[in-house]
């Protein structure tokens, strides 16, 4: 794939070091290509998060590759892994709004990283994408007045809103019954589908397997691809 | 930027009134606070005010005094010939002698004896500048007559109103029986709870076993179109060792200096309002800690999701400067109402200065940002990558 978004090769983590050290990723090769939605599920324990936090530029590792849209990410410095996460969308197994503010301003706040949009196009799209959501009516709820399911779609709202070129899920239907669960990756599939957003998505919810274009399973530290 | 709607002080102002309870006590504790700092700064600089009122209303180019003499307010006795021999100094216009001795005043309603500071001035020189102390008034040349400070406590009985009222006032000093002909207002201080005001002949009166030769202040007035430090230093000469020589400004400077080194009051009312400063910096740090504790996983999202530290520490450091600017206006209108209760209570001159309300709000908000930056160490434990 020419043009993949993110394209990890021969990576390697562990944690810790000498006697205590535990490896968790053993020589891992994964490619997302523009608007791909792929899963990856394994077990707990399996490392599906570590690799979440590897690709976010969360964690520093030293052995292999990861590049995200075009750029080597390892041994980059703080500010430029900074500017690259801004990129990124990411949705979280909690919403972690902020209780103090509306939704309207959960989702709007993300507007602060990218000073370049106009005020009144953040309005318009922070407006728009909670509509999307099915929350026209709780523009000004405070996240404690919202059920579960509205609190990650506002979450979901708050990804997406300013465009980014890579979704990264970390088990989003966790803290949901099966039906809003099933609801809000309905509702990400469309808007990853609509404006070709590409989607790393953790579960294993066996529920949503089916909205995603390629499956990849992870046991034990090691990437077992198979296409769905 | 900083004023737009999700600006980190836009967040922090909507963080601080979600939990109204806890900025209400926030709010409360830095008023009390601005209120306590400045009522005790104002009770110093009133203290040391009023201390000074007597030296800056002697009207003199040059003031001499023993060299045993520490400050003008329990000044030494020196021989009075010394300031005789200076009217032959080139330049000097007039030399006049203050001798000061406290008296025992004896209060007509209680009976009670009490301490008084006595002025034993020359008329004739001028050498006070005070209301109702007029060279020309022919009562205080009246044999056992005084002039009552009216702002002295009110232990001394009521002698202010029984004077205006007509009725005159006369007691007992040094066993004396005195009249009180006149009233000034000269103010009490740490040195003294009463002052009286009469010639020399009536201080001789009242004091008849420490002799006529006897000065504690040199008051000199100098030509006009003379060097004010030649002089000094021809009088200096003239007078060696055993008297110091001050011009007018030197003396009060050497007063504000001997306030400030030898009297406990500076340092125990400076130390009272460095103790309400961390008092105060500790109360914001706790209402903001909480706040950074309950937020932390959320401040850890904004972390992940690509907010910088600057943008957290901003949040909080907008707290705490909101903080300080919504409590000290509360505090400034308590600190008025304390200082003019320690005005009637203490009769000292206490008022709450521009420079001392500019000063206290800058301490406001020192201590809240203060507060606010030690809480936020906390933040930096929010590791971003235990969101996932």
């Amino acid at each position: 794939m020419p043009n993949s978004i993110v394209k990890v090769s021969a990576l390697n983590f562990s944690f810790g070091s000498d006697e205590v050290r535990r490896q968790i990723l053993y020589d891992i090769h994964l490619e997302i290509g523009p608007g791909e939605i792929v899963i990856l599920e394994g077990p707990s324990g399996s490392g599906k998060t570590t690799l979440l936090t590897l690709l976010s530029g969360l964690r520093t590792f030293h052995d292999g590759s990861i590049q995200l849209f075009g750029t080597e990410i390892c041994g980059l410095g703080q500010h430029e892994l900074i500017l690259l996460r801004r990129r990124i969308g990411y949705i979280f197994q909690h919403h972690n709004l902020l209780g103090f503010l509306s939704a309207r301003r959960n989702v709007e706040i993300m507007f602060e990283l990218h000073p370049k949009i106009d005020r009144r196009e953040a309005h318009a799209r922070t407006e728009e994408i909670l509509t999307a959501m099915g929350l026209h009516n709780h523009f000004e709820s405070l996240p404690n007045k919202m059920s579960g399911g509205q609190r990650q779609r506002v979450a979901i709202a708050r990804a997406l809103v300013t465009e980014p070129d890579l979704i990264l899920a970390d088990e989003p239907t966790a803290a949901l019954d099966k039906v809003t669960g099933r609801q809000v990756v309905e509702l990400l599939q469309q808007m990853s589908r609509s404006k070709s957003i590409p989607i790393l998505m953790v579960t294993h919810d066996n529920r949503i397997l089916d909205i995603a274009d390629r499956i990849v399973r992870i046991e034990d530290g090691r990437l077992i691809d198979s296409i769905h | 930027m900083i004023f737009s709607k999700n600006s980190f002080a836009a967040i922090g102002w909507s963080q601080l009134s979600h939990g109204r309870t806890r900025m209400i006590v926030a709010l409360c504790g830095v008023s009390v606070i601005v209120a306590m700092i400045l009522t005790v700064l104002s009770l110093k600089d009133a203290v040391i005010d009023s201390t000074l009122q007597v030296p800056k209303s002697l009207k003199g180019d040059v003031i001499i005094l023993s060299a045993r003499t520490q400050t003008i307010l329990r000044p030494a006795p020196f021989p009075r010939r010394f300031l005789d021999r200076l009217h032959g100094v080139h330049g000097v216009a007039a030399v006049s002698s203050v001798a000061i001795e406290n008296a025992r005043w004896i209060n007509p309603e209680t009976r009670q004896e009490h301490p008084i500071r006595v002025f034993g001035l020359d008329l004739e020189f001028d050498v006070i500048a005070l209301p109702g102390i007029d060279p020309n008034e022919p009562q205080l040349k009246l044999k056992d007559t005084v002039i009552f400070d009216a702002s002295s406590r009110p232990k001394f009985g009521p002698v202010a109103q029984r004077f205006e009222s007509g009725a005159g006032f006369s007691t007992e000093i040094n066993g004396r029986r005195v009249e009180v002909c006149g009233l000034t207002h000269a103010g009490v201080s740490i040195a003294s709870d009463g002052n009286l005001f009469t010639t020399h002949a009536n201080f001789q009166r009242l004091f008849p076993n420490l002799g006529s030769s006897r000065s504690h202040i040199g008051v000199m007035r100098l030509k006009n179109a003379v060097s004010q430090t030649e002089v000094v230093r021809q009088v200096r000469e003239m007078l060696g060792t055993e008297a110091r020589v001050l011009t007018r400004s030197e003396m009060l400077e050497a007063e504000r200096t001997y306030m400030k080194v030898n009297d406990p009051v500076d340092d125990i009312m400076g130390m009272i309002a460095s103790v309400a400063f961390f008092v105060g910096m500790i109360i914001v740090y706790q209402i903001l800690y909480t706040d950074v504790v309950n937020h932390l996983p959320q401040f850890a999202t904004l972390k992940a999701i690509g907010f910088t530290g600057a943008f957290l520490l901003g949040i909080i450091i907008s707290e705490g400067v909101i903080l300080s600017l919504l409590g000290f206006w509360p505090g400034l209108l308590m600190a008025h109402g304390l200082a003019w209760l320690a005005q009637e209570a203490t009769l000292l001159p206490v008022s709450i200065t521009l420079g001392n309300t500019i000063g206290v709000l800058l301490a406001a908000i020192a201590m809240c940002v203060l507060a606010a930056s030690i809480a936020v160490r906390k933040i930096t434990q929010a590791d971003p990558a235990s969101v996932f």
